[in-house]
């Protein structure tokens, strides 16, 4: 078997193989919106048995947001499938391995998925790095009992008007949130798109001229009791805490709706902070985006922590098991971070070093369940390291890629 | 006369007496929509383990008692420790009393009755969420409802354990609950150390008795003769008429440490003719989402447990200890108890020891005495919370200081509820 690039005249059938591994089958004129609008053809990989496509995957380009603002290139690792008839092989270890070592190339420091399982990617060095909640609203029971004060104004658009102003929201928020990736202009259009999603609806909040928030939501109705609704939020991202309070107010308060159920909302949303009875925000956790670094060192370096410390750290590829000793100067402005020969103070596989590199895990409690190594000489090392990548607001990703 | 106290006309409040102790205890059930069973055993240990009449405040309708409050005081473990702390309970209001302010007026004069017997911190898990606020308690800490299908419960990895998980009865637990209880309390803040008559209560085997189909199993782990944890639950059956698909429910899992508690949980998860497994008191850092293969099985949804209500800021500030050296002055607004109103300079020392006295300082920070509660027991961060609002910081940074100081990493349980 031998992986390689798509080549173009091959991409209907690649499609085809990947939507049949997922159970499902596509048309041309998906494919053609697809080609046009999302994938970069050059990242995207398919896995031959002679002439049987057996298995695929790629990547999206994307920059991430690190704490304290930095912008990062990073692979979104997407489109991974193997054939029903060629399961069991290691073709899909194979792909990984591929996607690695290309987005290593471009220059990728990292690489992040959604997983469709959530026992498959931690083999090759994913971690957890940012969870997400799921949410069930019954919107008899949402009055704030306090919110910062808003004073913006909502608008609703149809969705050619809407996307500008959607991504100037989108953008504004991105900016600063740890975890939040780039969307293209073509990808804005690919993601909204005018067949799939045509049953969005579209609400932006205004202050004057300027989209602070907005939110994509259908709405189904009770097939026996056409004013029984529920909302289904796609995506609700706010710049500011003002306009976070202003976009729930509209969401919560829509005639006929008696349910609102959010996806991937941030696992610190104030929200049930400025609720009058925020047990009734009833909150599921869900995995969310998985990461491994392609770059220890860069994406070591390129966040800002809270506190100033230094750690050796012992981290283990997942891939070859070889194992490197970080020394670690971390401060306000960034880290510092060369190999070393000196004695860990901390001994993990890479997967945990991703998972709790975000802020919303600690090393602690990876440390007290034993997947992280505390050495003895340095017995606070991980609640050091609690303190060192704490992380406020904490990393979230509303964009399902 | 304004028509608040018009409503509140012809309601007496005032301690109960030990003689009406029984009609309390009705009046708490009903309110809670339970009937109190009147067995002697109840009774006997309501008087010796729980809130003397003379803690309690009842509002009376002529000779009818209408709403019930009480405190019982206890140890609660905080970061650095243990202390003395106010647990507020059996607050009740009769259904053919509600909408009246007779609750607001058992509670100012509970929570007045708490400070002048010394108490400076006092709490509750709250039947609802949306009742507490208003009389300055702050969501503390939170908990989950954790379920999962045991069939989907591999772990991903077995912290190497040498012990053995065996039954165990009633007067073997109660030699050797009480004992992991403590240790576990010293690793986890948010516990409540059980007194002796609790657990001569929970033991009780004519108690135990009584409960018949609904009494709990036991379990034990051990490693060379020494116990490390123990693990209570229940079993539903339930079936789907050709195969059983039980439930398993745990109403407590303490372990010693974290192998111990991995093997307990194995082997709640391995119980045969069982399918799911439920446990509401799950911890909001879960060791277990992390043992497991396919996290995503295990369901968790997070909810209020404790609710914190400081009375004195001085005494309550420093019976905790803090995560950094630093100092801040914090201006404390609470319009339902307002001698606790003031500025605070609370300084802490690097091994987190803390001082806290009264200032004319101008604060650094503005927040509810609610705010404040939500975030002593370290588990919350002001950081989320200021998101929501209601917080001002007059010196900028003091939100992010605040969060270095109060937060504690590591473990936190609140339990169990009281």
């Amino acid at each position: 078997m031998e992986i390689r690039q798509v080549r173009d005249e091959e991409f209907f059938q690649w499609r085809i193989a990947v939507r049949g591994s997922l159970g499902d089958h596509t048309n041309r004129e998906s494919t053609a919106f697809m080609r046009a609008h999302r994938v970069e053809i050059d990242r995207l990989l398919v896995c031959m048995d002679s002439d049987t496509m057996a298995g695929s995957g790629g990547a999206d380009s994307f920059d991430m947001t690190l704490p304290g603002g930095a912008q990062v290139p990073v692979a979104g690792v997407a489109y991974i499938t193997t054939a029903p008839t060629h399961r069991r092989r290691g073709v899909q270890r194979s792909i990984m391995k591929r996607i690695h070592d290309d987005a290593r190339e471009r220059g990728d420091v990292a690489s992040i998925l959604w997983a469709s399982q959530s026992l498959l990617y931690g083999r090759y060095g994913y971690g957890n790095s940012i969870p997400a909640h799921n949410w069930h609203i019954d919107v008899r029971h949402t009055g704030y009992d306090h919110a910062p004060e808003w004073s913006g104004h909502y608008v609703k658009l149809e969705r050619d008007e809407a996307i500008p102003l959607m991504t100037e929201a989108y953008e504004r928020t991105r900016l600063h949130r740890t975890g939040m990736i780039t969307r293209t202009a073509k990808r804005w259009l690919y993601e909204i798109h005018p067949v799939e999603t045509k049953d969005e609806f579209f609400v932006i909040y205004k202050e004057g001229d300027d989209a602070l928030a907005y939110a994509r939501y259908t709405m189904q109705f009770d097939p026996h009791d056409e004013f029984r609704g529920t909302m289904y939020v796609v995506e609700a991202v706010a710049a500011t805490d003002a306009a976070h309070a202003g976009l729930w107010r509209f969401l919560l308060d829509q005639e006929l709706v008696h349910e609102v159920i959010a996806y991937a909302r941030p696992v610190d949303d104030p929200l049930v902070w400025m609720l009058a009875e925020p047990r009734r925000l009833r909150r599921t956790l869900t995995d969310a985006i998985w990461m491994k670094f392609l770059d220890i060192p860069a994406m070591l370096e390129k966040r800002t922590y809270p506190v100033e410390d230094s750690l050796v750290i012992q981290v283990t590829d997942a891939e070859t098991k070889e194992t490197r000793n970080l020394a670690v100067e971390f401060g306000t402005d960034g880290a510092t971070c060369r190999d070393t020969n000196t004695a860990p103070d901390l001994v993990m596989n890479e997967a945990e070093l991703a998972a709790m590199y975000a802020g919303t895990v600690e090393c602690s409690m990876l440390a007290n369940i034993g997947l992280i190594e505390v050495s003895a000489r340095t017995p606070n090392a991980a609640l050091r390291a609690d303190a060192i990548f704490r992380t406020s607001p904490a990393g979230w990703n509303p964009y399902h890629f | 006369m304004n028509s608040k106290t018009n409503r509140l006309k012809g309601i007496e409040f005032r301690e109960g007496r030990e003689q009406e102790r029984f009609a309390f205890l009705k009046t708490m059930h009903r309110g809670f929509s339970g009937h109190f069973n009147a067995d002697p055993g109840r009774l006997e240990y309501n008087k010796a383990g729980w809130a003397p009449m003379s803690n309690s405040v009842c509002a009376f309708d002529g000779n009818e008692i209408v709403g019930t409050t009480s405190w019982v005081g206890f140890q609660l473990t905080v970061p650095g420790g243990k202390m003395e702390f106010m647990g507020v309970t059996d607050v009740t209001v009769a259904a053919t009393h509600t909408r009246r302010g007779i609750m607001r007026e058992m509670m100012r004069r509970v929570l007045v009755k708490g400070r002048d017997a010394g108490q400076h911190t006092a709490g509750l898990w709250a039947s609802e969420s949306n009742i507490y606020g208003r009389f300055g308690y702050g969501m503390s800490g939170e908990v989950h409802i954790a379920k999962i299908d045991t069939r989907d419960s591999r772990f991903r990895v077995m912290p190497k354990t040498t012990g053995e998980v065996r039954f165990a009865d009633h007067v073997k637990m109660r030699q050797v609950a009480p004992v992991l209880w403590q240790k576990s309390a010293d690793r986890h803040i948010g516990m409540m150390l059980r007194p002796d008559a609790e657990w001569d209560w929970i033991y009780d085997a004519q108690r135990i008795r009584r409960l018949r189909d609904r009494r709990p199993f036991h379990v034990t782990y051990a490693e060379d003769g020494e116990h490390l944890g123990y693990a209570t639950y229940r079993i539903q059956h339930r079936d789907d008429d050709l195969h059983s698909t039980n439930l398993v429910r745990v109403d407590e899992l303490i372990a010693a440490t974290a192998s111990a508690e991995a093997a307990l949980w194995r082997f709640l998860l391995d119980i045969d003719l069982a399918t799911e497994l439920v446990d509401n008191h799950h911890p909001k850092k879960s060791n277990l989402l992390w043992l497991l293969a396919d996290p995503r099985k295990l369901s968790l949804t997070p909810y209020d447990s404790v609710w914190i209500r400081i009375l004195d800021p001085v005494k309550s500030l420093t019976s905790r200890t803090y995560s950094s050296d630093g100092e801040v002055a914090i201006k404390v607004v609470d319009k339902f108890c307002p001698w606790t109103e003031g500025v605070y300079l609370l300084t802490a020392d690097e091994y987190g020891n803390a001082t806290c006295v009264s200032t004319d300082r101008a604060p650094d920070i503005t927040m509810s005495v609610a705010a404040l509660g939500s975030i002593y027991m370290g588990a919350m961060q002001l950081s989320d919370i200021a998101r929501a609002g209601g917080i001002t910081e007059h010196k900028s940074g003091s939100v992010a200081h605040i969060d270095r100081m109060f937060t504690i990493s590591g473990v936190h349980s609140f339990l169990p509820d009281f």
